[in-house]
This record gives structure tokens, sequence and C-alpha cells, in this order.
């Protein structure tokens, strides 16, 4: 039908404002959440317990940086129409695609592995042993993937997102020191020591995972964002990167006023979850597996179905969950996969967990620039990006921010090595 | 002849090209390709030398294989014409980008081309889109070691032959054939929605070129809702209008109703007068109303015609009417007086009138109904059409049997890119 001439109020104008906005909202909320998964949780439940608030400071720059590189991701899917896959190899031809995506898939191997690892420590807060809670939960995704539809699993993923403001509750529940908080906020506390750099490094790494940009860029070419609205998706992006950066914020807020007061370190999530119980009580502590559990199963659900479709795009196979198995079976044999491999490397008695973790980081690490190379390169490639190349302030954000994470990738991985001679 | 056989560009590529002496003068980067009567021709190599690339025509080159390539000239007689920029090239324009699999109704990917010298002139028969191909262009494939030779040999071949390509991009789009557009032309219109949902805007135009009208128009209303949308609204307003022409009217008026105010005025003031007053009137009806459902295009005729009448006019009809399986009789006034089966007018004589015989309990439906509700009757009834009347019992339109399936399994028409996530 078409609607009868409207008048173009400051209030209707509002009003059709927000309903094009809630029409676009999505990529960026659920790249945002996706980001703190198991791996994110961990990172920042250890930096809590071991550095109080100390370390809060880096979550700024990590907001800058989130920012900067998710909107180039939303302005190239907007522009071009196309994957981040699809322009890689395209600009790049067959060789680069091919070793940033065999990084990119061992290393989310390895991620969906950790997802996994959540999974088992989460419930097993819960009394639930893990061979059975890690196999229902594969189980689960495989089916909610295969079986299920784009709209019902975005949905779902957005109910997730609220799911996650449950490490809120934990913090606040802990009765946090708000003025020592602001004091870390605003004074950074610099420690040139390997051990709170690498910290440091591993909050960021957290932050901007390298297969985190082709997701973003695709759910924003799924959405089938016009130009004219761009300055909504960036919106997106805005609310995505503030939930990623608050959540992460009160989970170190929960760590530092719990676990470092009383002098507990840890090494894993689920260790932070049994460490709140007698210090915030069993509610504060169940709240906190919750949340581990959740974001655990969300990226665990994202990760493997993300990686395998841009396998297939960058490589040119069918792919797609709307396609049957026949159709696609190089989908489906790399989805299936990635899974069993987690799962089956989790479930192996004794697993050198915190090996998989550090060695998926590090990857994760050497990829990241690359593809933030590449993406600084095509943004400012006129070919593909047309009047929409990144102007001077993106670019000097963009190339320092790649930079920078040059610097603390090469700190990463040289630090366990020089560590070990000196 | 300069090759026998048949060779990948991968295995040229990055080749040295030789003068008649032996002297290395550069490599071999990339290959202009131009149209040919049946396959596109490789019309010269680029080859860099010393930082700079120029183009050596094909009669140039004495011969090449798999090792290097041989030049006519010595190097200080070569003539180096620069590269210019609308000039096509395989490595640069073809290799790595998306095509359509025409045989199979998918978008692929090219990993390598094939190319043969058919009457001394190089032409490029194949793409290969498979896993050979990858392997072949990471250098992988030339491996002694022998599991590896014993895996690599198991991988099918995957070529697709350029006579069923249909390209996507602008710079190959000139290289295309009319033979492909054809091949395209006999997709299902739901293979063609299918193939328009994956691909990026700029090259949906392209496609959207090559299709012709009436197989774009029959394959929109096969997209998902948001896909038809963002698909009509960038499109410019007069092809728009030309599709909606040959569009029937209540696909058209779906995809018009979804647009915005101004695009979809100005997309039916381009069309034609009859078809913008059918679309008009199906967009004054609620969505999920038998109005909205129904569609204009029906046959009705007057009760005096005899037989052999109405048989001639649904010859003649037939072309601009989809459903004549039901033909509907009214009287000056479009009041709905009765319906006739098709096989009924076979079963009588030339002669009768068609008064005499028509089925005068016509089930119809008020086009301010509820759409479910005239599913129901239609399910009911055992209807192939069911007739949409106003107030006053004058007919509007009718609503055929396949478009109450979308009313009943929704679900079954969604089609979108990224699906899977």
């Amino acid at each position: 039908m078409i609607p009868g001439k409207r008048e173009r109020g400051s209030k209707k104008a509002f009003f059709t404002n927000l309903v094009i906005f809630l029409s676009i909202l999505g990529p960026g909320i659920i790249t945002g959440s996706v980001d703190n998964d198991a791996g994110g949780i961990t990172t920042y439940s250890v930096a809590g317990s071991q550095y109080g608030y100390r370390l809060l400071w880096t979550l700024l720059p990590a907001f800058v940086v989130l920012l900067v590189v998710q909107e180039m991701n939303a302005r190239m899917g907007i522009v071009t129409g196309k994957g981040l896959a699809d322009l890689i190899r395209e600009s790049f031809g067959v060789k680069v695609t091919f070793f940033i995506f065999i990084g990119l898939l061992i290393a989310d191997i390895g991620n969906t592995a950790t997802e996994f690892a959540g999974v088992a420590g989460s419930m097993q807060i819960f009394g639930v042993s893990k061979y059975i809670a890690v196999p229902l939960a594969a189980a689960a995704v495989w089916i909610l993937v295969v079986k299920g539809t784009y709209k019902f699993a975005e949905r779902i993923f957005l109910i997730f997102s609220v799911f996650l403001l449950s490490y809120v509750v934990s913090a606040l529940m802990s009765r946090p020191h708000w003025g020592e908080i602001g004091r870390a906020m605003i004074q950074p506390s610099f420690q040139f020591d390997g051990e709170y750099l690498g910290m440091v490094i591993g909050i960021i790494g957290t932050t901007i995972a390298p297969w985190m940009q082709f997701y973003m860029q695709s759910a924003v070419i799924e959405k089938r964002i016009k130009i004219k609205d761009y300055r909504f998706a960036v919106w997106d992006v805005v609310i995505g990167c503030v939930a990623t950066v608050v959540v992460a914020f009160f989970i170190i807020v929960a760590c530092a006023s719990t676990l470092h007061e009383k002098g507990i370190v840890i090494h894993e999530a689920k260790d932070a979850a049994m460490a709140l119980k007698p210090l915030a009580g069993v509610f504060a502590a169940e709240i906190f597996a919750f949340g581990l559990f959740i974001a655990s199963i969300f990226s665990a659900t994202i990760l493997p179905l993300a990686t395998a479709f841009y396998v297939c795009e960058a490589f040119g196979f069918e792919a797609g969950i709307d396609k049957k198995l026949h159709e696609a079976p190089k989908f489906y044999t790399l989805f299936t996969a990635i899974i069993t491999i987690g799962v089956v490397v989790i479930l192996i008695p004794r697993a050198p967990l915190i090996a998989i973790t550090i060695w998926t980081q590090i990857l994760n690490g050497v990829l990241l620039p690359v593809v933030l190379i590449c993406m600084m390169l095509m943004v400012n490639n006129k070919k593909i990006m047309g009047q929409y190349v990144n102007n001077g302030f993106q670019n000097f954000v963009g190339w320092t921010t790649s930079l920078i994470l040059i610097a603390l990738t090469f700190f990463l991985i040289l630090s366990p090595l020089l560590s070990r001679f000196l | 002849m300069k090759f026998q056989g048949e060779i990948f560009l991968s295995e040229i590529y990055k080749k040295y090209l030789l003068a008649p002496d032996g002297e290395r003068i550069g490599k071999v980067s990339d290959f202009m390709v131009i149209k040919g009567d049946v396959f596109p021709l490789i019309d010269g190599f680029v080859i860099s030398a010393a930082g700079k690339k120029f183009k050596l025509a094909y009669d140039g080159i004495e011969l090449f294989n798999r090792r290097f390539a041989l030049c006519r000239f010595p190097a200080n007689k070569l003539p180096r014409t620069p590269v210019a920029e609308k000039d096509i090239l395989a490595v640069r324009d073809i290799w790595d980008k998306q095509i359509v699999d025409i045989n199979g109704a998918k978008i692929v990917r090219v990993n390598d081309i094939k190319v043969r010298e058919i009457e001394s002139r190089l032409c490029l028969i194949a793409v290969d889109v498979g896993i050979r191909g990858l392997l072949r262009r990471l250098g992988l494939k030339h491996n002694d070691w022998p599991l590896w030779k014993t895996m690599v040999h198991r991988i099918p071949y995957d070529l697709i032959s350029w006579r069923y390509i249909q390209p996507l991009g602008d710079e190959i789009t000139h290289l295309s054939l009319t033979v492909s557009n054809q091949d395209m032309q006999s997709l299902h219109p739901y293979e063609i929605a299918d193939l328009l949902t994956q691909i990026p805007p700029d090259n949906q135009e392209t496609l959207i070129n090559s299709l012709g009208i009436d197989a774009v128009a029959e394959a929109i209303p096969e997209m998902d809702e948001k896909h038809q949308k963002d698909l009509v609204e960038r499109l410019d307003k007069g092809k728009a209008a030309d599709i909606m022409d040959a569009m029937s009217p209540d696909d058209a008026a779906d995809i018009l109703g979804d647009l915005s105010e101004e695009k979809a005025e100005a997309i039916i003031g381009e069309m034609e007068d009859e078809e913008a007053e059918d679309v008009k009137e199906l967009l004054q009806h609620e969505e999920d109303t038998a109005g909205g459902l129904m569609t204009t295009d029906f046959l009705a005729v007057k009760p005096d015609l005899t037989v052999a009448e109405t048989l001639d006019f649904i010859r003649r009809a037939s072309a601009e009417i989809e459903h004549i399986y039901v033909i509907y009789v009214l009287d000056e006034q479009e009041h709905l007086l009765g319906y006739l089966p098709i096989n009924d007018l076979f079963s009588h004589a030339p002669e009768v009138r068609l008064s005499q015989f028509m089925n005068k309990r016509v089930k119809s439906i008020r086009s301010d109904s509820d759409d479910m509700e005239a599913a129901a009757l239609m399910a009911r009834y055992n209807l192939l059409s069911l007739p949409v009347v106003d107030d006053e019992n004058k007919m509007l339109g009718i609503i055929t049997v396949d478009d109450t399936l979308e009313v009943l399994l929704p679900s079954l028409k969604k089609r979108s890119r990224y699906k899977q996530k």
C-alpha cells in the first residue's frame, strides 16, 4: 500500500529515524557481544584478579580501536555489498587469501575449543559434568544452525546479548570501590614488566579478534543497508562497542573488588566464578557462571559458522544453511569439522587448554595486522570505495592502530622467547 | 603453432620471456583478452621487465610452454606498447572474480583459466573453479611427495566451458557472448532469483541487463521481500517500470507497495497506462486481504457469446493472461453471473451460447475479506481460482491457487544471502 502523504514534523522525523535505526540495529551489537566470548571473559577475569583496577584504562584505547575498525567494516560492506573475504580475494589474489584463511581456520578451531571449554567450566559450577554438557551444547549449536533460520537465530542472539548484562549484577554485588575505579580510569598506571604488558596486549587483542571483521561486514550486507542510512549503521557500531567495553569493565570490576582484594589469583574464568562463591555469595557466582555459559554458547554458534562461510566465500564454494547437504558439501563438512575438533579437544582428559588458548591468541595476533593492512589498503582504494575512501582522520587512526597492534603483537610473540633467554 | 594442446594460464604466469638469443627480457605478468567469435581470445602477453609493464602481441611470440615463452624479437627491437586502462587483463580482471555457472545455476569463483590454440589464435576455452585450480595457483600441485600426488590425483576437475559462463563484473561482460545469454534465459525464475540474491548490487545490474526484461520480471517475484525492495529501489525508474510492465499486476503491486511512496509513484508514472491502472487499483487493497492477494489478469466474457467465439477469444488472450483454466461470465456492469471451467467449453457444440450452460452457483469473496479465508474457501471447494468482488458483486480480480500457497506456507518464500549465521 502506498501510505497517504505524511507531514514532516520534527516528531514524525524522529520516529521515522527511530524505525530505520531499529531495522538496521543488529550487526554491531551482535558482533560486540560475540566479542566478549569465553576467551574474553577469561582474560578480563584474570586481569581483574591479578591487577585489580589498574588495567581498567586499557578499555579506553580498546574502545577507540574497536570503533575505528568496525566502522571501516560497516562502510566497506555498505559501499561494495561484498564480504571482506570476497574483497581480499579479489584485491590480493589466491596466495594472500590462502594464508590468511589457513591461519583463520586454525585460530578459529582453537577459539571454538576455548568456547567449549567455557561451556564445560561454567556448567561445572552448576555441578554438570563436561562429558554431558559439552556434547549436548555442541548438538544444540549444530541443530540451531542447520535446522534454524537466520531470523530466528538473530533474535536468539539479541536476547543472548541482554543476558551478558548479568555481569553488571555480579559486579554490583561485589561492592566495588568507585573512588578507586575512577582514579584508575583517569590515571593510567604503567608497569614495564613482561607480565603486565602481556596482559595489556591480551585485553586489546581479545577485544579485536580478526574473524570478527569478517563477521561484521557480512552482517551489514545481510541487512542490505544503503549508504543514505550509513549514520544509523555507525550508531549500531557505537552501541555494540560500548556494550563490549561496558561488559568487560564490569567483569574486571567484579574480579578486582573480590578476588584481587583477597589476593586470589586465577587462571580460568570458571575459577573466578568458584572464587566468587564465598566472597560475594552463591548467587553472584552462579550469575557469573551463567554469563560465561551464555557467552560461550553464543560464540560457539557464530564462530564455526562464520569461519566455514568465509572460507567458502573466499574460495568460491557453495555455502549457506539454506543450501542442502549435497548442494554445499564443503561448507557443511567444514562447519561440522570445526565443531567436532573443538569438542574432541575439550573432552580429552588433561588437554593442554592453557597452551591452546595462548597459541590461539598468538595466531590471532599475527593475523590481525595482516587483515588490518589489507583493510586499510582496500578502504583507501578509489576503485573499490569510490568517494567513500577514508578521510585523513580515519587514516591517521587506522594506520596508528595497525602500527600499534603490529608492535604489540611482535612483543607478544617475542616476550615468551625473550623471557626464556634473558 | 606456438603451443599444442591445452594449458592453464597459471602455468605460464610469471615464467620468463626469452629473446631468440636466450636473453631474459622479463616475466609474463598478465594476458590481454579480447572478444572472439566463439571464445574470447588472448591478444597478447603483458610483460614485466625492470619494474615496467608493456604489451607483446600474440604474433610476436614464437612459442611458449610451461617453462618459458620465446619472443620473435631481440630485446632491443621489441615493440613495447604500454598497457591501456581499458584493456581487459585475465589476471587482473578475471582471476579471482565471481561468475555464474549457468549449468549449475550457481555463483562460483574463477581460480584459473584454461586456454587452447585454435586456428593459430589462443582461445579462453574454460575456467577452473575447483580445488585443483587453487592448488595450481598456490604452486602446490607439482610436488613430488608421493602421498600428496595420490591425494591431488583424486581431486576431481571442476572446469566450466566458457560457453556456460555468465560474467558478473563489468570488464568480463564485454567479452560475453550472446550464446551464454540464451542459456541464462533457460534458467528457472527461481534459480535466477537465487543468483540475484547472492551477488553484490553492482553485479545485479550487469546480470539484469544481460538477462532481459521478461526473465527478470519472472524472477523478481521469487525473491524474498527484502531483496526485492532493495533491487527495485536501486534500478532507475524507467528500467523498473519496464520490468513492472512485464510482470503480472499482482506481483508488481506487491513490490511497489513495499517501496517508498515517492519511488513507487515515480515508477508507476513511467509504466504503460493499462498496466499502471491495474497496479494502482490493486494497491488500494490492504496486503493481507483477498484484494491484496488477487490479480486483475483473468478471462471475462459476456453471457451471449457462443462457444466458438469464446474459444477464439481465449486463443487471442492467452498470450497476455496466465490463468485461462476458468472463464468468468460478467454482465455489462461487470457483475459476476457465472463461470465455466475450460473443459466445459470443449464438451459443447460451437454454436451454443454460454448463458445456456454456465455454472451460476459461483463462489466468490469480498475484496476486504481476510486472505486466509480466501485460502480456506479455495481448499474447501477445490478451486483453481477464486473470483474477488466488491460490495455490489462487481468482479475485481481472481485469486489463483499458487498465490494462496504463499499465504499458507510463507516460510517457503525466503531466500537470503547470509541466512546461515
